[in-house]
């Protein structure tokens, strides 16, 4: 009866009965989840999943919030909470079988955390946060004239000095912040470069995917910027064919983008003839120019998608001329100014596990010839880069980055300088140069984003920077803390050190023994944001202590022995978002107070003095206004108050024997130009012509009060009389269209 | 041969609660069981677990293109249902539906599937008018182009072209003629569609493709077409709510 294989059958039944009890108990005995889910208002979270990390063990949770389940495992464990529109939460548990652990997730609303003013932008992407500008938005605010800088200037934190595109930010000059392309530093951002920056930024709007602005207690992923960077990541690769057009009274422009290789791969192109002549000719304003502003420029953007990564090359190149009769200090003549300017990159971007990385190589060049009196430059730039970043979550609750960047800069300056600073006539003294320099910076960072608590975020960071002219290390340490209040509402405080070597043209010009190192500020930043449905606000404060700044100490000589500080109160608020809501705009108020070292002329003698900054515009105020009139026409304003830029006043002047002055001056900063005011109003009609095609017709009438703005003061030879030289751009009409096929 | 038997039996009984039959797909069949049922009776709550079930399987899985997919077509099926009542949350559900999408794209370029959906989630995002329209439209038109270039004979791509074409200004390129030749298409391609060995592969659309029928002859003012075509629907799917409690009386109310 007992054959041998019941026999073994008995065996495998007795050891299956050995070893089937404890699963089966283990089975019995599982440890029980068990718990709510809430968000911060107490209010129960329906439908929100609860799962242990790394199983499919887990449960919805009801419609009151409830959740249960049991778990055949044991021991240490994570558990997740993540329900639509909030942010996944982790909790600890300790799994015990026959055991019930009872666990209640606070989910917060999801929030994107970003750097101070961020300004996050990509044509298809409403962010939520405060601060979002796209580029359609930017190229629709009224009196930008489709400039990505000047709608930046909108912003709080941003003095606008004059009529010029420049960003300075917090109190700090323009050289302190930096603009980032694909990861590549662009040395020469504006176009028509002016004490005031320029007259437009060189980045059209169009060509950015995404645009950060930081403003303060920035990120330790950025070097060598005492004050801010705007970082813009261009476009990817297009999903359609789209040719575009634009015919203005001052530029010409056709573009074409395309998929290729079955879209794994895109193009993208550009060409742009910009021509002003018409355009103040019209506005009855061509006096002053001997050539009026023109350019001419292109991108080319490549993209190959292949799995895990994207290739992509970016180029633009950029040539433009102008000669205007201007005026520095007692000197009057004509300022004659051509330039080229490129840059190509190639950028590698992949996802490898949890690693995010981007890498990038470039080359820029920036070419120059300008006179002006004694004054005739022919500055070559050119800068080699690399750069890599790279991202990695570590669990739920941490992210490290790290980074290197290698700079390798060339100038070669060939010309003549004014020997003393303000004498500008033909016949002053003259400094000439003929050199060459180059210097190589490196860098690399390391910052760990932490999730401390639900509330809490915690992202610290140090970078380290070399530079081979300075001869110095720099070692910057920066932490920002934020914290979540309810669903709406945000605090952060940030603290960090900022170091930025000088540029290779102050080392051409210091004839000085002394190496000249970087220079230093700190950044105290305290900001609050709140949102409520179609409302933004933003409060920020901020400290900013500057020291080793470098400051000309006599002829051709300079040194860090300048010191300085800015202090002041950002304000934002906006409402709606154009073509979100038929009314939208922003308000924007800055106080400022910027104190740095500066020179004052006393005759043949220049002495250091510490006053007002030429940026220091006590009070400005911007209003932002957009609304849909009727059908497809849409109607805007900016309305812009600013406190006059304090200027340092000729008191006396000295004979020289020549038959020249010297100017005497007075307290530096101690006058202010009066106060600059400015409306600026656009209408548009947009008219779709079929599915993503349209044509859009529009008028602009900038300075729309005709107020002849004092942005400068100029003096006689003598400098017996002062003479305020006003705007050049007065009361000024702009229309064209725009076609997408 | 017998040994190797009883250590193959040994093994099953020993190992039994770690397989459970594969969790992830039971799982995934539990969601898919459930979101049918939710849909068919019209049952936010059920298709929020079926959502959760997916999500858990996302989360998890190594391979979860698929259980993005399911993820996104459970909030498209909530949002639908929602959109009047709760805006809000179903704008979250289309934000994190399209996020889903990507992410299968991402892993599945080729799908021509989350393509189409993705398209319908981008035009529900341009539905709020002129404004979104100009946003998102071109996204919706280029999700579909795509996925009409990948697969143009699938089913469920045929619907929701359709779908796309009927919700869509004429000025931005709707069509309710192309609709409804488009949708007698897919209503042929579901009836052809052989049976596929793959359990998770979309199956849903055949009772919507009646469905949309009907909404396209209802609102060309054919009201006996439309009865015809929402009769078919509930064939297809009997008790379909959508269908049984809404659209036909919406059709016997005009």
């Amino acid at each position: 009866m007992f054959t041998a294989f019941t026999v073994r059958c008995c065996w495998a039944v007795i050891l299956g009965g050995f070893l089937l009890p404890p699963l089966s108990a283990h089975a019995q005995a599982q440890a029980v989840v068990t718990g709510v889910v809430m968000d911060e208002g107490s209010h129960p979270v329906p439908y929100a999943n609860v799962q242990l990390a790394g199983t499919l063990l887990g449960a919805a949770t009801d419609a009151t919030g409830h959740f249960r389940f049991a778990a055949p495992v044991s021991g240490a464990h994570q558990l997740h909470a993540s329900a639509v529109g909030y942010r996944r939460t982790t909790r600890p548990v300790q799994l015990v079988p026959g055991d019930t652990v009872r666990i209640q997730f606070t989910l917060a609303v999801d929030t994107v955390l970003l750097e101070e003013a961020s300004v996050t932008a990509s044509a298809y992407t409403v962010s939520g946060t405060d601060g979002t500008m796209d580029p359609l938005e930017a190229v629709t605010t009224p009196g930008a004239m489709g400039d990505l800088f000047r709608a930046l200037q909108s912003f709080p934190g941003v003095a606008q000095v004059g009529d010029g595109a420049g960003l300075y930010v917090r109190g700090g000059d323009l050289s302190e912040t930096k603009t980032v392309i694909d990861q590549s530093t662009l040395h020469h951002p504006y176009r028509y470069e002016s004490p005031a920056g320029g007259s437009f930024g060189t980045i059209r709007p169009f060509l950015a995917e995404g645009t950060t602005f930081s403003t303060g207690g920035f990120s330790a992923r950025y070097g060598n910027a005492l004050s801010g960077v705007l970082a813009i990541d261009t476009k990817d690769q297009p999903d359609a064919r789209r040719f575009r057009g634009n015919v203005g009274l001052a530029a010409v422009s056709l573009g074409l983008d395309t998929p290729l290789l079955d879209e794994q791969g895109g193009l993208r192109v550009t060409g742009n003839r910009s021509f002003t002549g018409f355009l103040f000719r019209l506005n009855g304003q061509r006096d002053d120019f001997e050539t009026a502003p023109q350019g001419l420029d292109g991108t080319l953007s490549l993209t190959y998608d292949y799995e895990g990564g994207q290739l992509k090359a970016f180029s633009f190149a950029r040539r433009n001329r102008m000669g205007i009769e201007t005026a520095a200090g007692a000197f009057h003549g004509l300022f004659r100014s051509r330039s080229t300017n490129q840059l190509h990159s190639l950028q590698w971007s992949t996802r490898r596990d949890t690693w995010i990385g981007r890498t990038s190589v470039a080359y820029s060049r920036y070419g120059s010839r300008d006179r002006f009196g004694a004054l005739d430059v022919e500055p070559v730039e050119a800068t080699y880069q690399f750069r890599s970043d790279w991202d990695r979550a570590l669990g739920s609750r941490f992210t490290l980055s790290g980074g290197v960047v290698a700079m390798r800069e060339q100038s070669a300056f060939r010309g003549t300088f004014p020997a003393r600073p303000g004498r500008w006539g033909e016949d002053a003294a003259r400094l000439r140069i003929d050199d060459q320099l180059a210097a190589t910076r490196t860098g690399g960072y390391v910052e760990l984003d932490t999730d401390v608590r639900d509330r809490i975020r915690l992202t610290s960071g140090i970078r380290a920077d070399h530079h081979s002219r300075a001869q110095e290390t720099t070692l910057d340490p920066r932490v920002a803390i934020a914290y979540q209040f309810g669903e709406q509402t945000q605090a952060r405080l940030a603290w960090g050190r900022f170091h930025q070597f000088p540029d290779l043209e102050t080392y051409a010009q210091h004839a000085g023994t002394a190496s000249l190192g970087a220079q230093q500020a700190q950044h105290w930043t305290a900001t609050l944001r709140h949102r409520r449905g179609p409302f933004r606000l933003r409060l920020a404060g901020y400290l900013k202590p500057y020291r080793a700044l470098v400051v000309p100490t006599g002829d051709a000589t300079y040194a860090n022995v300048g010191s300085g500080i800015a202090r002041g109160i950002d304000a934002f608020t906006k409402y709606g978002g154009f073509l979100e809501t038929r009314l939208s705009g922003w308000l924007s108020y800055s106080f400022v107070q910027s104190r740095r070292t500066q020179v004052r002329q006393r005759g043949a003698d220049v002495t250091l003095e510490r006053g007002p900054a030429p940026f220091d515009l006590t009070h400005q105020v911007t209003a932002v206004g957009k609304v849909r009139v009727v059908d497809m026409l849409f109607a805007g304003f900016t309305a812009r108050h600013t406190t006059g830029q304090p200027v340092t006043p000729v008191v006396d002047a000295l004979p020289q024997g020549d038959g020249t002055y010297a100017p005497v001056e007075g307290p530096v900063g101690s006058e202010r130009l009066p106060v600059y005011r400015r409306l600026d109003l656009q209408l548009s009609y947009y008219i779709p012509l079929g599915p993503g095609q349209h044509l859009t017709v529009y008028a602009a009438v900038n300075n729309a009060l005709d107020r002849a703005n004092v942005i400068d003061v100029t003096y006689t030879p003598d400098y017996r009389t002062r003479t305020e030289q006003t705007t050049n751009f007065r009361r000024s009409l702009y229309f064209g269209l725009t076609m997408t096929l | 041969m017998r040994t190797a038997l009883m250590i193959a039996l040994l093994f099953l009984f020993s190992t039994a609660p770690l397989a459970q039959a594969q969790p992830a797909d039971s799982l995934m069949h539990h969601g898919l069981d459930v979101l049918e049922r939710g849909v068919t009776a019209g049952d936010v709550d059920a298709m929020q677990q079926a959502r959760a079930a997916f999500e858990r399987v996302a989360t998890a899985a190594d391979d979860a293109a698929q259980a993005h997919y399911y993820v996104a077509l459970a909030n498209y099926r909530i949002a639908t249902r929602i959109l009047d009542s709760d805006e809000d949350r179903a704008d979250a559900l289309i934000d994190d539906g399209i996020d889903r999408l990507d992410a299968a794209i991402e892993a599945q370029p080729a799908s021509a599937e989350a393509h189409a959906l993705l398209s319908t989630l981008y035009g529900l995002k341009a539905r709020g008018g002129m404004f979104s329209g100009m946003r998102y439209g071109p996204r919706a038109d280029g999700a579909i182009e795509r996925a009409q270039q990948l697969a143009p004979e699938n089913p469920r791509v045929l619907l929701l072209h359709a779908v796309s074409l009927l919700n869509k200004p004429s000025r931005w390129g709707g069509d309710r003629d192309g609709a409804i030749a488009a949708l007698n298409r897919a209503i042929q391609q579901f009836e052809a569609a052989p049976p596929s060995d793959d359990a998770f592969q979309p199956r849903w659309g055949h009772a919507d493709a009646y469905a949309w029928l009907g909404i396209a002859h209802m609102n060309g003012g054919d009201p006996a077409q439309a009865r015809a075509a929402f009769e078919q629907a509930l064939a297809v799917r009997p008790g379909y709510s959508w269908v049984e409690s809404g659209l036909l009386p919406q059709l016997a109310a005009k």
